[in-house]
């Protein structure tokens, strides 16, 4: 198993990057502004813009990064 | 031969937890104890749940049950193997049953911690999911297991997670945590039957249920409202639980405990600690009427 950064874990660090920004905006534009492989984005794309955005809220409640 | 299923509470650090769930312990009605350890790193132990920490243990019914392993994060991170150093301790002086932990990710990037959030169903997510629980099982020499997980972004992620989690134990010959809120969440955000959505998971895999309450979230976008169900373990049992429970009972054959869960910051009220005990007390009854091949 790679350790180092893969695909997922990029796409899980912008997935939890637009996320946190601000909430007013909107989410799913943001994340289909992802860069990533196909079957991930065709993830993104079947996602509900409800779920995204209580993703969103949840996200900046509980979201802590490092070094800031 | 046929054996009983044990019903148990998840151990909080609240006095006022304390408070509500002693008249059950008391009674002798506390079968098995879930521990989620991680939840009281760097927090105070009451010498009360030590006590009852100790006493579970030795008698083999302490269930481990980790948060925040964060199991899918694609990157390997110096956090989750300080936390497998961490939870080799714990066992040493506590030992338990078996350890399960939850289907999806809440580290990433330069996050440390969010909440937790599906990964899809993809060769990757399989390998890493596989990768982490192969570490949680050498690390822990138990029997290690996952639990379904209530949010969803699709209703393809909903429809998936059972098949996807078969896959996922599989190497390891884990069980499954199968949480009867979780599901009933996704039935309410999806519009899906709960019983539909129980039937896709791999019943013969389920050796602890999961029991709680949560509450709504009114979530706008753009000019549609909608409310959406979560699994923040911060009220009652809706009654839509308890013939949830009776459905899924006969279809695990390897059941062995049924779980009660309830946050020990929302206890406020003497009504609140009232209702936990009847819910457990309700749980207990329902789950008394049915048996597993021994």
């Amino acid at each position: 198993m790679n350790e180092e950064n893969t695909e997922l874990a990029r796409l899980q660090a912008d997935l939890l990057d637009c996320f946190f920004r601000d909430e007013s905006a909107d989410v799913l534009a943001r994340l289909r502004e992802v860069e990533t492989g196909i079957s991930y984005r065709a993830w993104i794309a079947s996602f509900d813009p409800h779920m995204a955005q209580l993703a969103a809220t949840l996200v900046q409640k509980w979201g802590q990064r490092s070094d800031r | 031969m046929q054996r009983r299923i044990a019903t148990g509470l998840s151990l909080m650090l609240e006095d006022e937890y304390r408070e509500a769930v002693q008249p059950l312990f008391d009674a002798g009605e506390v079968d098995v104890l879930e521990w989620s350890f991680d939840m009281a790193w760097g927090r105070m132990i009451p010498a009360w749940s030590e006590r009852w920490l100790v006493e579970f243990s030795a008698e083999g019914r302490l269930l481990g049950h980790g948060v925040s392993f964060s199991a899918f994060s694609g990157r390997w991170s110096e956090r989750q193997a300080a936390w497998l150093l961490r939870l080799q301790q714990d066992l040493q002086r506590t030992p338990m049953r078996h350890l399960s932990e939850h289907f999806g990710f809440m580290e990433a990037g330069d996050f440390h911690q969010s909440a937790p959030l599906p990964v899809p169903r993809t060769k990757e997510t399989l390998a890493v999911g596989r990768d982490r629980l192969c570490r949680l099982a050498e690390t822990s020499q138990l029997p290690v297991g996952l639990e379904n997980l209530a949010f969803a972004f699709s209703l393809d992620d909903v429809r998936q997670q059972g098949e996807f989690l078969d896959e996922l134990l599989e190497p390891v010959d884990g069980f499954l945590v199968l949480d009867l809120h979780n599901i009933y969440c996704q039935s309410c955000n999806f519009g899906v039957s709960g019983e539909e959505l129980i039937a896709s998971y791999p019943l013969n895999r389920v050796r602890e249920l999961h029991v709680s309450g949560g509450s709504w979230s009114d979530v706008t976008v753009g000019d549609q409202a909608r409310t959406l169900r979560r699994d923040t373990h911060d009220g009652p049992v809706p009654d839509e639980i308890f013939p949830l429970i009776e459905f899924t009972l006969p279809r695990c054959p390897n059941l062995e405990s049924v779980i009660v869960e309830h946050l020990g910051t929302a206890l406020g009220s003497v009504d609140e600690a009232a209702r936990l005990r009847s819910d457990f007390e309700q749980v207990r009854q329902t789950v008394s009427r049915h048996t597993v091949p021994a």
